[in-house]
């Protein structure tokens, strides 16, 4: 077993000893040209963290899903990477909306006290994902965009490439990205690039985009999904090899291929543009976890959207609800997404 | 004619003053209090390093006495430090009001009143951020900067303030 498989299996049984653990999806394919074989890069998708009080003061019907499991999780992410190190790296990401201070304060929170609050009734969380040993690597979301402003988040950045072949990014840009003038869609571009990374005078120009988005909406009911997102079958976990549940363009049904065009679009006019390789993006914000590829005679292309811990999800087998709770993960040209739930 | 409003809106708020974060430093040695924040609630020794630091105009290494003219604002505030009821907050709340977070102690100490909660506190000391955020409050002069954890004030470091006084 290759090492960087070892960490696959490692982290399966870590996360086995606390949790159920469900596979959602896994692509086994060399074409995704991530072949790493000491690492393992594992992201925690959205997560839209609010206090509890604002929480009745807003009426939201909804909140994070198992954040005690999570907290478990993170602290065993910690674990791991200090326990495969020297010889395997594991990187741990955080992929955007850790906050939701679209839903803690109406409009702008210009000293960053609707963050720390936050913070601070989520105490014992942050100080897991925010520990010096785990080293947590942070997108900034959609409902956490603001925090660009703030020099406690100088490290958070709108998307890392994970070399040679990964765009890793929140994904909200998808939404709107293709509607914009050619001006703006350049400097969106930059997004997808190791060489230009946005900094804070980018983002800042890019600001009023992401309030249009906002759109003065409350989320009350609903973020994204007002009904659970559809997610294909799951399995059982078992490390015997072989891609599951990977929804392929062509045979895949539109709704299990969102902005799988849009990213396999942007990444190719960024390695047009800047001569970088991509072929995956990894996201989160659309609260639905799957694995989709474009698979053709001339390109191979790949989107993991790693789900989120918030609004609920369902199977082929089952239109039944369930509260999303996904762990993705990425080396040795393997991608996997997991569901997890508390341990009966 | 919508994303022509929206290059619009974005040429002129990048054109505009943006307005940035209120921010508090950890200063050098010299001005602040303490290397270690000191525990809270204060004790004599504790209590006694604040004073002489704020005797001093907020020079730790300071050989002269300044005026301090806060001076009754400030024992109220170190008085007030010292007990350990004035040191609980409601640490989850999200405002810039810092009352609203301490209200105990800006009762005992009305030196803090209507003045704001400062989390982006940056101490280059530190390998990354403080989580969870420290709290400051910054009166004419100086900056109380909290560390807190579970709805309590647990430790303080007192340093010079950066910012000035309008002439």
């Amino acid at each position: 077993m290759s090492p960087a498989m070892s960490l696959h299996a490692d982290l399966l049984g870590r996360l086995q000893a606390i949790a159920r653990v469900q596979l959602v999806a896994r692509l086994q394919d060399d074409r995704l040209n991530f072949p790493g074989a000491n690492e393992l890069h594992v992201f925690i998708p959205d997560i839209h963290l609010i206090t509890a009080a604002r929480r009745v003061e807003g009426g939201y019907q909804y909140g994070t899903n198992h954040p005690v499991l999570l907290e478990a999780v993170v602290k065993s992410l910690r674990a791991l990477k200090l326990a495969s190190a020297p010889a395997g790296e594991v990187v741990v990401y955080q992929i955007g909306d850790l906050f939701d201070l679209w839903r803690q304060v109406d409009g702008l929170d210009p000293n960053a006290n609707a963050a720390s609050a936050i913070q601070n009734d989520q105490a014992s969380l942050l100080a897991a994902l925010r520990d010096p040993d785990l080293n947590a690597q942070f997108l900034l979301g959609n409902h956490d965009y603001d925090l660009y402003r703030f020099p406690n988040f100088d490290a958070w950045q709108r998307s890392f490439v994970l070399a040679p072949s990964v765009m890793l990014l929140h994904g909200d840009v998808f939404d709107w990205v293709e509607k914009l003038p050619a001006e703006l869609k350049n400097l969106v571009l930059f997004l997808f690039t190791a060489s230009h990374p946005a900094g804070t005078a980018d983002l800042e120009k890019l600001r009023p985009l992401n309030n249009k988005q906002r759109g003065g909406r409350k989320f009350r009911d609903f973020i994204q999904n007002q009904a659970p997102a559809p997610t294909g079958k799951w399995r059982e976990t078992s490390d015997d090899g072989g891609s599951w549940n990977v929804q392929v363009e062509g045979t895949a049904p539109k709704e299990m291929l969102l902005y799988l065009d849009e990213a396999r679009q942007k990444c190719g006019e960024a390695n047009r543009q800047f001569g970088s390789a991509l072929n995956m993006a990894v996201i989160g914000h659309t609260h639905q976890a799957r694995i989709a590829v474009h698979d053709t005679e001339d390109e191979f292309f790949t989107l993991m959207d790693c789900g989120a811990w918030i609004e609920n999800c369902s199977t082929a087998d089952d239109p039944t609800p369930r509260p999303n709770a996904q762990i993705a993960a990425l080396g040795a040209n393997e991608a996997r997404i997991y569901q997890l739930a508390p341990l009966e | 004619m919508r994303y022509a409003s929206l290059l619009l809106v974005l040429g002129f708020a990048t054109g505009c003053a943006v307005r940035y974060p209120a921010v508090v430093p950890m200063r050098e040695q010299q001005f602040r209090s303490h290397d270690q924040a000191v525990a809270l609630p204060l004790d004599q020794e504790g209590r006694g390093e604040v004073a002489n630091f704020l005797e001093h105009g907020g020079n730790r290494f300071g050989r002269n006495a300044a005026p301090d003219a806060q001076a009754a604002g400030h024992k109220q505030m170190l008085d007030a430090l010292a007990a350990e009821g004035n040191l609980k907050i409601r640490a989850s709340l999200a405002t810039p009001d810092f009352c609203a977070i301490a209200l105990p102690l800006c009762q005992a100490a009305p030196i803090l009143r209507k003045r704001m909660a400062v989390t982006q506190v940056i101490d280059a000391r530190n390998r990354q951020p403080e989580v969870p955020d420290p709290i400051a409050v910054c009166d004419d002069e100086y900056c109380w900067i909290f560390r807190q954890s579970n709805n309590l004030l647990t430790h303080l470091v007192v340093v010079r303030s950066v910012r000035r006084l309008q002439p």
